[in-house]
């Protein structure tokens, strides 16, 4: 399914709208029932609008969401703090201490040859990650970046994509991540796409979608 | 800039807001020569504890020159002096950011204005205290190394260098008979001294917690005489791990244990492992342990991996006397307790972006370093609670960590949803008076003075002794339970008793105070027997 929207605001709205409607309910391996739509794709047209969707969580104060610096710092920073289990920032700059894959290879690459489909940025570390009994595991598994009518559009690959809380940081982080490669490829940025694996909504949370995103986001059923 | 000079603003730039003596910057800045000097010191041999002295004062002097020329530049400033006329220095700086730039050079020291948290009207109310304030970004209240993890005293030596000016309440050294049993009876007491004479420096205390359980006995004993006999306990502080097996086994050297401890009139902490596995032990803030949970986490994913792990990361004490008696409701207690925990995720947001100061005590950067990290959580201290209503205390306290369980959890699956998977829990504990002497109301303590077991025996203690297992299980080991002892009961009884409460009951760690004391006793004096 594929939902296109000119701003992170309607897609979300529209993309938990569709995941109640269309989605089945099943009880994940943490024992918490949600519904779920497989192989969901959205695209941005214009992702600088991604902060909204971050401010309208923060301002939510139920609970604390993080913030815009830490969200970003998480996905530009090569550092691998230990107060994280894994860091997005460090797989993407520092992958395996061995590759900066941005700086290194998809930026020179995309300069080179502008039209190339191998500009490709993997978090997964199979090695590190695929150990059962493993408490966390990378959502964002595969970013790709193409120069379509000479702006930069990003297509992300998510494993596992919790649609309330979790795809407004990972589409904010993503949004930055494509600043960082437009500027240094003096591009304009493009759309921004997400194919979310299991595109996702805890049932426990749909009081919190109404009082987040208005009255009728959160109702289950066609 | 002097690379003397480089070295002390590193000092600085690790805890802004700390005031250092000049001994602890010559510890801080010449660490390795630092370490060799005392060796000197602590030899037997005369000529060379001189010579030791002598290149002691140099350290000093050097390092003074270079001090005196950043208080010139207004860089530093002195705040006074400390003890025997030693120099306390600071940040010239208040608040804000210090860049100071020489040649190729550029050293940024930010130095953080006050925290705010939501918890700051409870605090003016006198509620709720924080320990350490002026460290909360920068330091953590107990980290645990495991001695499995190091070859030798010396390693064991050098990783502490490290870990001691990061921590600012306990750091506890766990599985220490293993050392004591592999290392020469010297190396041992200089190996002592040397991390007496730190924890002074550096305001914390260790503990070293000791398992009866080997063969090491003649060892154990002989390392609980130094402590006792130097006055090394004042900043080593032992905790004896036990079931009541081993007591049977080894009554003559657990009687000449107590026998040490009562004469030197010393707390002496006792932990029964039969019941409780995991560590547990005492700072200046309170008590401190891991779940058996994040014990069998430790035990499981993390041992091996790094050589410890963090236990406590920041902490408030709440006086639930004072609580009670202005606000009154469970309700009250409860929002108080959630508030305490949303400032403490707010406070901890602001820590992560000190991480690369925080993350110092980590065992390098790899694997191991995340891993240290996993088992920590921050402390609610609890100070003044009535033990005659303990039953409904017990329950309300038990719900209300139910309640910050669920709030921990929900903030851990938002953030590791947002693609940032942090570790986050929030525990409750008992508070010790030493938290904050000034802050808390004064109480007369319900004191337990056994004069022979049958004291223990009565319905009344019975009773009480039920409900503190209650307690202990609410604060997952995190307690402190004593028992002062009349100076005229027999070595043997105290025995006596110490088997009938390891059999009795599922306390899992109870200390036996040898102070002496009797009769009712006003919080100053007991907190000047702490």
């Amino acid at each position: 399914m594929e939902i296109k929207a000119a701003t992170v605001m309607e897609a979300w709205r529209d993309a938990i709208k569709l995941i109640l409607s269309e989605g089945r309910v099943f009880t994940d391996d943490e024992s918490r029932e949600s519904c779920e739509l497989l192989n969901l794709t959205v695209m941005v047209e214009n992702p600088s609008s991604a902060v909204d969707a971050v401010r309208a969580m923060r301002a939510y104060r139920k609970w604390i969401y993080p913030s815009e610096d830490e969200l970003a710092n998480i996905v530009l920073n090569k550092d691998a703090l230990p107060n994280y289990d894994y860091l997005y920032g460090q797989r993407i700059f520092d992958y395996d201490h061995a590759l900066n894959q941005v700086d290194e290879y998809v930026i020179p690459l995309l300069q080179q040859r502008p039209n190339t489909r191998r500009a490709v940025v993997t978090l997964l570390n199979p090695l590190r990650d695929m150990r059962i009994g493993k408490k966390n595991f990378p959502s964002i598994s595969v970013i790709s970046f193409r120069v379509i009518e000479q702006r930069l559009c990003v297509t992300v690959f998510i494993r596992t994509s919790g649609f309330f809380t979790g795809w407004p940081a990972n589409v904010y982080q993503m949004s930055k991540l494509q600043e960082y490669v437009a500027h240094a490829l003096a591009l304009p940025r493009g759309t921004l796409t997400t194919i979310s694996l299991s595109a996702h909504l805890h049932m426990d949370t749909l009081d919190d979608v109404e009082a987040v995103l208005g009255k009728g986001v959160g109702k289950r059923g066609k | 800039m002097h690379a003397l000079e480089t070295a002390v603003l590193e000092a600085f730039k690790q805890d802004p807001a700390k005031r250092y003596t000049t001994t602890e910057l010559v510890h801080l800045v010449f660490k390795e020569e630092y370490a060799a000097i005392n060796r000197l010191i602590n030899s037997a041999d005369k000529k060379e504890q001189r010579a030791g002295y002598g290149r002691k004062a140099k350290l000093h002097r050097k390092l003074l020159y270079h001090v005196n020329k950043l208080v010139e530049r207004a860089i530093l400033k002195e705040e006074g002096v400390h003890g025997k006329g030693e120099k306390l220095l600071a940040l010239a700086l208040e608040e804000g950011e210090l860049v100071i730039q020489e040649r190729k050079q550029r050293i940024v020291i930010a130095k953080p204005s006050s925290v705010t948290t939501q918890i700051d009207g409870y605090e003016q109310e006198g509620l709720i205290r924080k320990f350490r304030p002026e460290s909360w970004l920068t330091k953590q209240n107990s980290v645990l190394l495991d001695a499995d993890a190091f070859p030798s005293l010396a390693a064991l030596q050098e990783r502490l260098q490290q870990v001691l000016p990061a921590v600012n309440d306990v750091v506890a050294i766990h599985g220490f008979e293993t050392l004591v049993e592999r290392s020469p009876p010297e190396a041992l007491e200089a190996f002592l001294h040397y991390l007496a004479l730190d924890a002074h420096d550096y305001d914390v205390r260790v503990a070293l917690l000791i398992s009866l359980a080997g063969d090491g006995d003649g060892h154990v004993l002989a390392v609980a005489k130094l402590l006792l006999e130097r006055g090394w306990i004042k900043h080593l502080t032992p905790v004896f791990s036990i079931t009541p097996r081993i007591l049977n086994k080894k009554e003559a050297s657990f009687t000449q244990l107590l026998g040490l401890f009562a004469e030197h009139r010393v707390k002496l902490h006792l932990k029964n492992s039969a019941i409780f596995s995991p560590p547990v032990y005492f700072g200046r803030a309170g008590a401190y342990s891991l779940t058996p949970e994040e014990w069998a986490y430790y035990r499981e994913d993390i041992k091996g991996k790094a050589d410890g792990c963090l236990v406590g990361q920041i902490a408030v004490a709440v006086d639930l006397d004072r609580f009670f008696k202005e606000r009154g409701t469970p309700a009250a207690f409860r929002e108080m307790l959630l508030t305490t925990a949303h400032a403490f995720f707010e406070v901890e947001e602001r820590r992560r972006r000190y991480s690369a100061d925080l993350s110092m005590i980590a065992p390098g950067t790899g694997e191991g370093a995340k891993d240290f990290f996993r088992a920590g959580k921050h402390y609610i201290r609890l100070w003044n609670y009535e033990w005659e209503a303990d039953y409904p205390l017990a329950e309300l306290l038990g719900s209300t960590q139910e309640e910050l369980d669920r709030f921990c959890q929900a903030q851990e699956t938002i953030f590791k949803s947002c693609g940032l998977p942090i570790r986050f829990a929030v525990g409750l504990s008992t508070s010790f008076g030493k938290f904050d002497q000034d802050f808390f109301t004064e109480r007369r303590y319900r004191k337990t003075v056994v004069a022979s077991l049958k004291d223990l025996q009565t319905k009344e203690m019975t009773a009480y002794l039920h409900a503190r297992e209650r307690l202990f299980k609410v604060f997952k080991g995190a307690d402190r339970l004593r028992f002062f002892f009349a100076r005229s009961i027999p070595q043997e009884e105290i025995l006596q008793v110490a088997r009938y409460l390891l059999r009795a009951y599922d306390l899992p760690s109870f200390t036996f105070d040898f102070h002496g004391k009797t009769g009712e006793l006003k919080l100053s004096a007991f907190l000047e027997e702490e």
